[in-house]
């Protein structure tokens, strides 16, 4: 039952917040940081379940020809995206309560908490059709604070393409799971290995794979990702890049790739290509931005593309370094959009040739800023570096040529996160005019530093993740590790 | 009556229906549109009931009250939409009402 | 002893950590000098705590020198590691042997004196006590650098150092040229860094391990031709982060830092790095021939350009960063032909009077209120005895006089040359000498000399104590520092033997070679002669010379135009891509596939309206011929008109 507590504590505080007057912005503002923070701890009693077990809860749902059932779980492969999101939406939530118009601030929290609930759901689900379901889900609160509360026509312009996008997605991911499901005549597909003739799981896997890709975004899926990330108000985009982004590379891991192994092997070529092309493309167009966020949804770009090249490389480090990139990236992806929310609420441009200098009056959200950025360009110490490296320790082993076109990007990322973290901090003072005080507050400060930690802690031990996480992968029979051993 | 073909039933539905069709064709007042309507359902029936008397199955009478209650409904609900019309505009020349193209 | 063992390295390596963490917690809430103690102090501790381990490892037998410890210990419950993916383990491991010792004595030493030095620097620093907590990291990540136990921790420390020199090139943050050169700095280390993990990567592969201990255990069980890619790779950190050929572009500009930062970082410690890294891997290069052979002739080219570029450089503090990549090819050269001692030798007497010579600049720049071009100096030797007393010391020790320090250090270099059979290493490494010996002298006598001064405006002359008390014992050891080795006593290789085992400790260490040395001095007194001939005495043959090879002489001052080349050749291009993607490709390509398939979902939507005309008569119609198409469908081509007759 503690699983399901989790995943709906959030929507039935989200619930309650309905029943408090929209004007008591005090109230709104304890009560759903309070249920956010409650469903992070409640989560941290996961932890004790160590590598072996599982936290598991079945009901029956649908019998029939296709049955379903309601089967959630958290294991050691959930464990981490559970986590991710419960810190996440809780750092967000509290992250919201600058959002602009106070007496909208009812529904902009309702809407986050409500997206925390799809995202847990969607990385606790066992079953695929419960899968798919939080899948589609995901996009309305989305689309909703896009839509509604990001107030520009731009941001209804992101909002629609963003639906369309990912409905798109979601929907050839349908047209999968229906495939799928049309041979096992049943959506509780985790453990199992289906008998589907070659071309089948060709087509199914390739289906799977297109959702996921668009989701994530890979290139060249990612055109919906521009306009939303830059749109987004701080707190919705920290969760989209943050733990959404991740949705699709967990489905891989948790569904296509034990599903089809020998299809993900058929693709594989292809799906290198296209992460090389991922993080090359991402690099080199975060060099060339010069809108603060989109330059970090490039390098996100760039960065999950190395997550792709971990997963299709199939050697066992480097997907288990996979799962810690992700992590990392959550992390450091948060904090960075909230640090530049919080610059763009005080300069009021994105612009960054427009501002600079900005470590001169404010030091704490330089030296915040500096170890986000630094943790994007891998600086070893950082959980950045921990994730790159070993994945890509892992990679080489098996794809060394792909190993090598990314390292370029190594070196990349760090030319645009000096851009990034230069331009607007250093340099001769640029503030347009008006700008209030630049300096980070208490509150502000306070919510990043947890990220901040964490990044800090799978930086120096990325060793204590490893082992919490090592049956995610090589417990799934027959994944990857039964592919790599016929691949060598 | 058990010396009527089944051919002459159909013969009789064919040329009910054909009237049905023409009338909703050509004329232009709907409550006429609905009659016409009308006789293409009962075109339908015919066939139902001609049929299921032949092969002995009752499924084919068993349509045919479906199909009445559904006629009946429907043309409730369209004398309704025609008094509307009639109300807002104190006109029923389908041509007219084209407000809903494209 | 155990417990000693397990717990000095740690706070030797913490120390100065917490210093750091201390500023920064302390903030503004502690008096500046507070931070600058705090910084001190534990800088200071550290060096203490180095001194004693240092004489407990000197005093085991050379076979037990290394010590290898692993955090946690063995006896824990729970193994921790770095990462530990089966089978891939990464422990936290610190080796602690001789040539880390002589690192780290130099690291927390000179580090310490340069940490003195700029409690009176930067007094005027609007960043007073991030100066300290920057310093304090820089040596916290050189110290990991180089008490790493594996390859892992040896690249968090090298990537550590890259990030405190970014910031401390940076320091002055408002001014574009120091952010500019502090960007180009960081990512030529991280090109170092990619080296170094390919390196990394490639020895993971063939050993399974990153721990030294397996790595150099096992060397041999990889190919020559495994060991020389892997040699390779670790070059391009070394050059990276030695500021050696082709990778060097970033030193000079690093000279935008203060100037404690450049005698530290830019000059005593990080930029040997790269000398340190080679001699580590020893195990390797000593089975990597032709990787070795790179390694060498890379130091030696870059020995040569490097002194080359310096003689027609005006920016005092430029002029130190050729000499420094100059000395530091030597340094290069040397490991690359196996004279490990004979490098790790020059390395220590260059952080002393490398170190002087960047302190003693600095004071003449303070006091000249922040002036560094040599043409605007002049006649200083007079107005700053304290200032031209230390530089000459410095120079003659960095131009190989007897007896001062660098003399001993670069003779040992050339005398192993010879030794191994390397004439032609030998010759450019001779005449390199020659030409910082002129270079140098020629800074010399424009700034101190060559008639009255000539800037604009007037020296003041405060004397600190915290600033002089650094340089003169740095003079003294830049002075006696090369008497380690003396003719048939070579303490050094005593020192390192513990290290190299008998590689690298070559007989000549210690032994005169009359040729090589007659050489080297009679080199050093030429370059010495030809500076002053054309600087003090024929000034007016000096501009004839100066207008005759006016082109050589533009070459040179551009540094071979190699920036403009990279410019043209990286920059432009990558930027060029970058920028176009961003503002055409991605909006109307990548983008514009799916806007176009947005606009024939709405054109085809719009041409499909035109049939919705309203008429409810006309869609009757439509419902007819459908049925009566569907019909024929049946009759005709289902049943082949067999229910017409047809058939």
């Amino acid at each position: 039952m503690l699983i399901n507590t989790v995943i709906f504590l959030p929507l039935v505080t989200a619930l309650v917040l309905l029943c408090v007057p929209r004007t008591a912005s005090g109230a709104l503002k304890a009560i759903a940081l309070a249920g956010a923070v409650a469903t992070f701890v409640l989560s941290l009693t996961f932890m004790s379940l160590g590598v072996s077990t599982v936290a598991d809860f079945t009901a029956p749902w649908i019998a029939g020809p296709w049955s379903a059932a309601y089967h959630v779980r958290v294991d050691a492969l959930r464990l981490f995206f559970v986590l991710l999101t419960t810190l996440v939406s809780a750092v967000c939530v509290w992250a919201a309560f600058s959002y602009a118009q106070a007496t909208r601030l009812r529904g902009f929290l309702f809407l986050l908490l409500t997206f925390e609930t799809t995202l847990l759901g969607l990385f606790t689900a066992a079953d695929l059709l419960l899968f798919y379901i939080y899948w589609d889900l995901m996009l309305i609160p989305v689309f909703l604070i896009l839509s509604g509360y990001a107030g520009s026509d731009d941001a209804r312009k992101a909002a629609w393409g963003y639906l369309i996008y990912n409905g798109a997605g979601g929907l050839v991911l349908l047209l999968g799971i229906i495939g799928l499901v049309n041979q096992t005549h049943t959506f509780e597909v985790s453990g199992l290995v289906p008998n589907l003739s070659g071309a089948l799981s060709w087509w199914l896997f390739g289906a799977f794979a297109f959702a996921f890709a668009v989701k994530t975004p890979a290139f060249p899926f990612h055109s919906w990702m521009p306009a939303t990330y830059t749109q987004s108000p701080p707190p919705l985009v920290a969760m989209v890049s943050g733990v959404q982004s991740k949705a699709g590379l967990f489905g891989l891991l948790a569904f296509a790739l034990p599903l089809f192994p020998d299809a993900a092997h058929v693709w594989a070529p292809l799906l290198l290509v296209m992460a090389i092309a991922s993080i090359l493309y991402g690099a080199l167009a975060a060099i060339g931005a010069r809108d603060m966020k989109l330059l970090v949804a490039y390098s996100s770009l760039s960065h999950l593309g190395l997550v792709w090249l971990a997963f299709f490389a199939f050697s066992i480090t480097s997907v288990s370094a996979g799962i810690l990139m992700l992590i990392s990236h959550g992390l450091i992806a948060a904090a960075l959009f909230l640090l530049l929310g919080f610059i763009e609420e005080r300069v009021g441009t994105r612009d960054l040739g427009a501002v600079g200098g900005l470590s001169q009056h404010a030091p704490r959200l330089a030296a915040y800023m500096l170890v986000a950025a630094m943790a994007a360009l891998g600086l070893p110490g950082l959980s950045g570096f921990a994730g790159e490296f070993l994945i890509l320790i892992g990679t080489w082993q098996t794809q060394p040529l792909y190993t090598s076109l990314a390292l370029i990007a190594v070196v990349l990322a760090c030319v645009y996160m000096l851009v990034l973290f230069q331009s607007l901090m250093h340099g001769p003072e640029r503030l347009p005019r008006g700008a209030g005080p630049i300096e980070l507050r208490p509150r502000e400060m306070w919510l990043v530093a947890p990220l901040l930690a964490a990044i800090v802690f799978l930086g120096v031990w990325p060793g204590w993740l490893n082992d919490r996480t090592p049956n995610a992968v090589t417990a799934q029979p027959p994944a990857v590790s039964t592919t790599v051993g016929r691949h060598a | 009556m058990p010396g009527v073909p089944l051919a002459d039933y159909l013969a009789v539905a064919s040329a009910l229906f054909a009237v049905g069709v023409i009338g909703f064709l050509l004329r232009r007042n709907p409550i006429t549109m609905l009659m016409a309507i009308e006789l293409m359902w009962n075109a339908g029936n015919l066939a139902f009931a001609a049929f299921a008397r032949t092969f002995v199955d009752f499924s084919g009478q068993i349509f045919v009250f479906i199909v009445v209650t559904v006629a009946a409904a429907e043309a409730a609900i369209a004398l309704a939409i025609v008094v509307m019309v009639f109300r807002r505009r104190r006109d029923v020349d389908v041509d007219e009402i084209s407000e809903l193209r494209g | 002893m155990e417990g000693f063992v397990a717990t000095v390295p740690f706070t030797i390596l913490f120390l100065p950590f917490f210093g750091m963490v201390l500023i920064a917690l302390a903030g503004p809430y502690v008096p500046r000098l507070g931070a600058a103690i705090v910084g001190n102090l534990s800088v200071l501790g550290s060096f203490v705590l180095t001194a004693v381990l240092a004489s407990y490892v000197w005093s085991l037998p050379p076979d037990q020198q290394v010590l290898t410890l692993k955090y946690p210990p063995a006896w824990a419950t729970h193994p921790a590691y770095w990462a530990h993916i089966p089978p891939l383990t990464i422990s936290f491991e610190l080796r602690i042997d001789p040539l880390a010792l002589m690192w780290m004595l130099i690291i927390t030493g000179v580090g310490f004196l340069i940490h003195l030095y700029s409690i009176g620097y930067m007094q005027e620093s609007k960043w007073y006590r991030t100066f300290f907590a920057y310093m304090n990291l820089f040596v916290f990540a050189m110290l990991m650098l180089v008490m790493a136990g594996n390859f892992l921790w040896l690249l968090v420390g090298w990537a550590g150092v890259g990030l405190a020199s970014y910031l401390l090139i940076g320091f002055d943050a408002d001014r574009m040229a120091a952010v500019l050169a502090a960007r180009k700095a960081l990512i030529m280390n991280v090109i170092g860094d990619v080296g170094i993990m390919v390196a990394i990567f490639l020895m993971y592969a063939h050993f399974g391990s990153l721990s030294y201990k397996v790595v150099f255990a096992n060397v041999t069980s990889a190919g020559t031709s495994a060991l020389d890619w892997i040699g390779i790779w670790l070059l391009v950190g070394a050059v990276a982060k030695s500021a050696q050929l082709p990778l060097h572009t970033w030193l000079p500009d690093a000279m935008e830092g203060p100037t404690p930062v450049s005698a530290l970082i830019h000059a005593a410690t990080m930029v040997t790095a790269g000398v340190y890294l080679i001699a580590r891997a020893h195990p390797i290069y000593d089975h990597a021939p032709a990787a070795a052979m790179t390694v060498a002739v890379i130091g030696c080219a870059s020995a040569f350009v490097a002194a080359t570029i310096g003689m027609a450089q005006y920016d005092i503090k430029r002029v130190l960063a050729y000499s420094t990549m100059s000395q530091i090819g030597y340094m290069i050269l040397a490991v690359g032909v196996g004279a490990y001692a004979a490098g790790t030798f020059h390395f220590v007497t260059h952080a002393f009077f490398k170190a002087l010579l960047f302190m003693a600049a600095g004071i003449i720049i303070h006091n000249l209120g922040g002036e560094q071009d040599i043409r605007k100096m002049g006649g200083l030797a007079k107005r700053m005895p304290f200032a031209f007393l230390t530089f000459l010391i410095g120079t003659l020790a960095i131009s190989g006089f007897f007896p001062f320090a660098g003399f001993f250090s670069k003779d040992a270099i050339l005398d192993e040359l010879q030794l191994l059979g390397h004439p032609w290493l030998w010759a450019f490494g001779s005449i390199t000498a020659l030409l910082t010996a002129y270079y140098m002298f020629r800074l010399v006598f424009m700034t101190f000399f060559t008639g009255a001064y000539r800037g604009d405006h007037e020296p003041h002359a405060d004397r600190s104590p915290t600033m002089e008390v650094p340089v003169a014992i740095l003079a003294v050891l830049a002075t006696i520092g090369g008497w380690l080795v003396l003719p048939g006593h070579d303490e050094m290789s005593r020192l390192l033997q513990g290290a190299f085992g008998d590689r690298g400790i070559l007989p000549t260490m210690g032994e005169i070679n009359w040729f090589v040395t007659g050489v080297t001095t009679f080199s050093a007194a030429a370059g010495l002669v030809i500076a002053w001939w054309l600087y003090e005495r024929a000034p007016q043959l000096r501009r004839r010379l100066a207008t005759m090879f006016a082109p050589v002489q533009r070459v040179l001052a551009n540094a071979y135009y190699i920036d403009t080349i990279y410019h043209w050749l990286f920059e432009v291009p990558t930027l060029t891509a970058a920028s176009d993607i961003a503002k055409y490709v991605d909006p109307e390509g990548v983008g514009g596939v799916i806007a176009g398939v947005a606009r024939t979902t709405t054109g085809l939507g719009d041409a499909m309206r035109g049939w919705e005309t309203g008429y409810l008569r006309r869609y009757g119609l439509g419902m007819v011929v459908g049925m009566v198409l569907v019909l024929a469908y049946y009759i005709f081509v289902v049943h082949g008109g067999a229910a017409v007759g047809m058939r």
